[in-house]
């Protein structure tokens, strides 16, 4: 086991390499000229150009590569065009609203996406299974963000029942808190489910022949420990790959649903960057996202090996 | 499980060979409703942006600012924006920009993503560093890797185009470089080989045509994602030019009027979804058509 993590440790470290070097190249050769764009509009070329070397935008490509790797090191995406704020500062204040969203988000996906796909599979062909699939298909082809509209439009501004948008702290009280994140949650977890729902079904629909759910049920177990112990368990594999997919499209979703619901997180910061062209910030997201993204992958691939011992060799 | 596999088990298994009878594909659309419903919708997407001339009226672009977010009526059949735009003639027309950026990137990403699975799969020497740019492409959120590109290259068509080409090409030449490494241990590469057949020949005559059901089954799962990104693109301001009438563009202008002007936002995320759940609901019905396990999977629950 341990030789296994390790090898795939010497895997994903040249792969953290060149997603760096990616989005690193990418900084690079961004045309809209940082120097001139935080001088300002009137300033005279002598004083870009006196930017442009106090901020060292006029060395070589490797210096700059070696001075990035340098800085990413001691954590230091750079700072903030628009700002001055150092760009790992500004994440970091807005890592808690996205964090908690995350969870509520992930908890929505594996608590009712996994349900959802072992029922449709143990009712394969009935209308519950038809049901779920239409389901799980909208959610690859509603797009997320109109979705929520919609959803703001019905109970919001109609019905009224939940808040359009906005973030409460905690702090503020319990339930104004959660008030306004039961919206951004239900779309994007309900978006964010498809394909788990897919693959759990697709998964559990072939280990349901097999004849270990066979024997299960001949011993007389009842359907529930069949279902969840004996055929989700050996389903556990693909399901776990598909939920440590569902990272990328989670940040998406989360990038969209926060620009939506006005919820102060990393998605905001995102498009607010965006808006502005602040470079560092966009890109200093990327990166983070991307490395984190990495790291998760070897998570998967690391429990795979965890549950199935073939995977090891 | 590396990358491969994992590609594997979202679009599945690709199997050998396309055989698609038109036979069989009567049988299939008698069959299988779903099938029926996607191309309706294809087809009425496609219908739109053919002759969207013919079927707004009114200019998709002309500013009246006396009729600013008026109401669906007789006049605007989805009502008015917040410049006077008549929003039923944005709608139809914005089927155009959807479907342009889908059909291109997917030849884009197709070609490209082919091309380099061939060579990745066949040449081992070329193999190990192109693989590891690969991964290192795919481990950045397609979206956000657009976004970086769109951020990089100036929002317009032409560049939303070649960004959302750049995110999908990377899985695609995975999946066709699998495929090719199972097909160039086959006897009859082995064959070609041993008759003097120069690399080119065997990859575009023995391993190409072998190859083709997956690619194509990818490609219509790659045109609806495309659709969705580029929309969601529109949304975060790094998309086609905010003038553009493509609906990613029109939900994020109607954004501000949802309380006064709901058909704003409405109507362009109903089109957008039908075109996107048509394409969907196609590429499953292919590849349960191209993947004889499942075939042959269907027919025994049927018997039962």
């Amino acid at each position: 086991m341990t030789t296994y993590i390790l090898r795939r440790l010497a895997w994903a470290v040249p792969t953290a390499l060149v997603v760096s070097l990616i989005i690193f190249s990418l900084l690079y050769i961004t045309p809209g000229d940082p120097a001139a764009m935080m001088a300002g509009q009137d300033a005279t070329p002598e004083e870009i150009e006196t930017l442009r070397s106090g901020l060292k935008l006029d060395r070589p490509f490797h210096v700059r590569l070696g001075e990035f790797y340098w800085d990413l090191a001691h954590l230091d995406l750079g700072d903030s065009i628009r700002t001055g704020d150092p760009v790992i500062k500004l994440i970091a204040s807005r890592l808690d609203v996205t964090l908690t969203l995350a969870l509520l988000v992930e908890g929505v996906i594996l608590g009712i996406g996994i349900p959802l796909g072992v029922i449709a599979a143990w009712r394969q062909n009935t209308w519950i299974d038809r049901g779920v699939m239409v389901v799980a298909v909208l959610g690859f082809s509603i797009p997320g963000f109109w979705l929520a509209f919609m959803a703001m439009w019905l109970f919001s501004l109609k019905l009224g029942v939940l808040p359009a948008a906005g973030y409460v702290p905690f702090g503020e009280g319990a339930w104004p808190f959660f008030e306004r994140l039961i919206l951004p949650t239900a779309v994007t977890g309900l978006i964010g489910m498809a394909l788990l729902v897919r693959m759990t079904r697709g998964a559990m629909v072939e280990l349901l022949r097999e004849d270990f759910v066979r024997t299960a049920r001949a011993k007389g177990l009842g359907e529930r420990v069949v279902l969840f112990r004996h055929a989700l368990k050996a389903a556990a594999p693909p399901i776990i790959t598909v939920v440590g997919l569902g990272f990328a499209g989670l940040v998406t979703g989360l990038v969209i649903t926060e620009s939506v619901f006005a919820l102060p997180g990393l998605g905001l910061l995102l498009a607010s960057a965006i808006a502005a062209r602040d470079y560092p910030v966009i890109q200093g997201f990327i990166l983070l996202v991307s490395l984190v993204y990495v790291v998760v992958n070897l998570l998967v691939d690391i429990s795979y090996a965890a549950l199935d011992p073939r995977v090891r060799l | 499980m590396d990358l491969t596999a994992r590609a594997r088990t979202i679009w599945g298994t690709p199997s050998r060979r396309l055989r698609i009878g038109w036979f069989r594909l009567l049988k299939t659309f008698r069959r299988n409703p779903n099938m029926t419903l996607g191309v309706v919708c294809v087809a009425i997407a496609v219908t739109m942006a053919v002759s969207a001339p013919l079927l707004a009226d009114q200019s998709p672009t002309l500013i009246q600012t006396r009729q600013r977010l008026l109401p669906i009526s007789s006049d605007h059949w989805f009502g008015t924006d917040h410049f006077g735009r008549d929003v039923f003639a944005r709608t139809i027309y914005g089927s155009r920009i959807s479907l342009t950026v889908g059909i291109s990137v997917a030849v884009l990403a197709l070609s490209a993503g082919t091309t380099i699975g061939l060579l990745t799969g066949y040449f081992s020497r070329v193999d190990a560093i192109a693989m590891r740019i690969i991964d290192g492409l795919m481990a950045i959120p397609g979206l956000l890797l657009a976004i970086a590109l769109v951020a990089l290259l100036g929002a317009s068509l032409q560049n939303v185009v070649v960004a959302l080409s750049v995110t999908a090409t990377p899985g695609i030449s995975r999946v066709v470089r699998s495929s090719v490494l199972t097909l160039r241990s086959q006897l009859y590469v082995d064959a070609a080989t041993a008759m003097g057949a120069s690399p080119a020949r065997i990859l575009l005559h023995h391993v190409l045509p072998n190859a083709w059901a997956p690619i194509i089954v990818l490609g219509t799962f790659i045109i609806p994602g495309v659709m969705l990104t580029e929309a969601g693109l529109s949304f975060l301001g790094a998309g086609t030019p905010p003038e553009t009438p493509s609906w990613g563009n029109m939900i994020a202008e109607g954004r501000r009027f949802l309380r006064n002007a709901p058909w704003m936002i409405t109507f362009p995320g109903i089109f957008l979804s039908l075109t996107v759940l048509g394409v969907n609901l196609i590429g499953d019905a292919l590849r349960d058509l191209t993947d004889p396990k499942l075939r042959r999977r269907a027919e025994v629950d049927r018997g039962r």
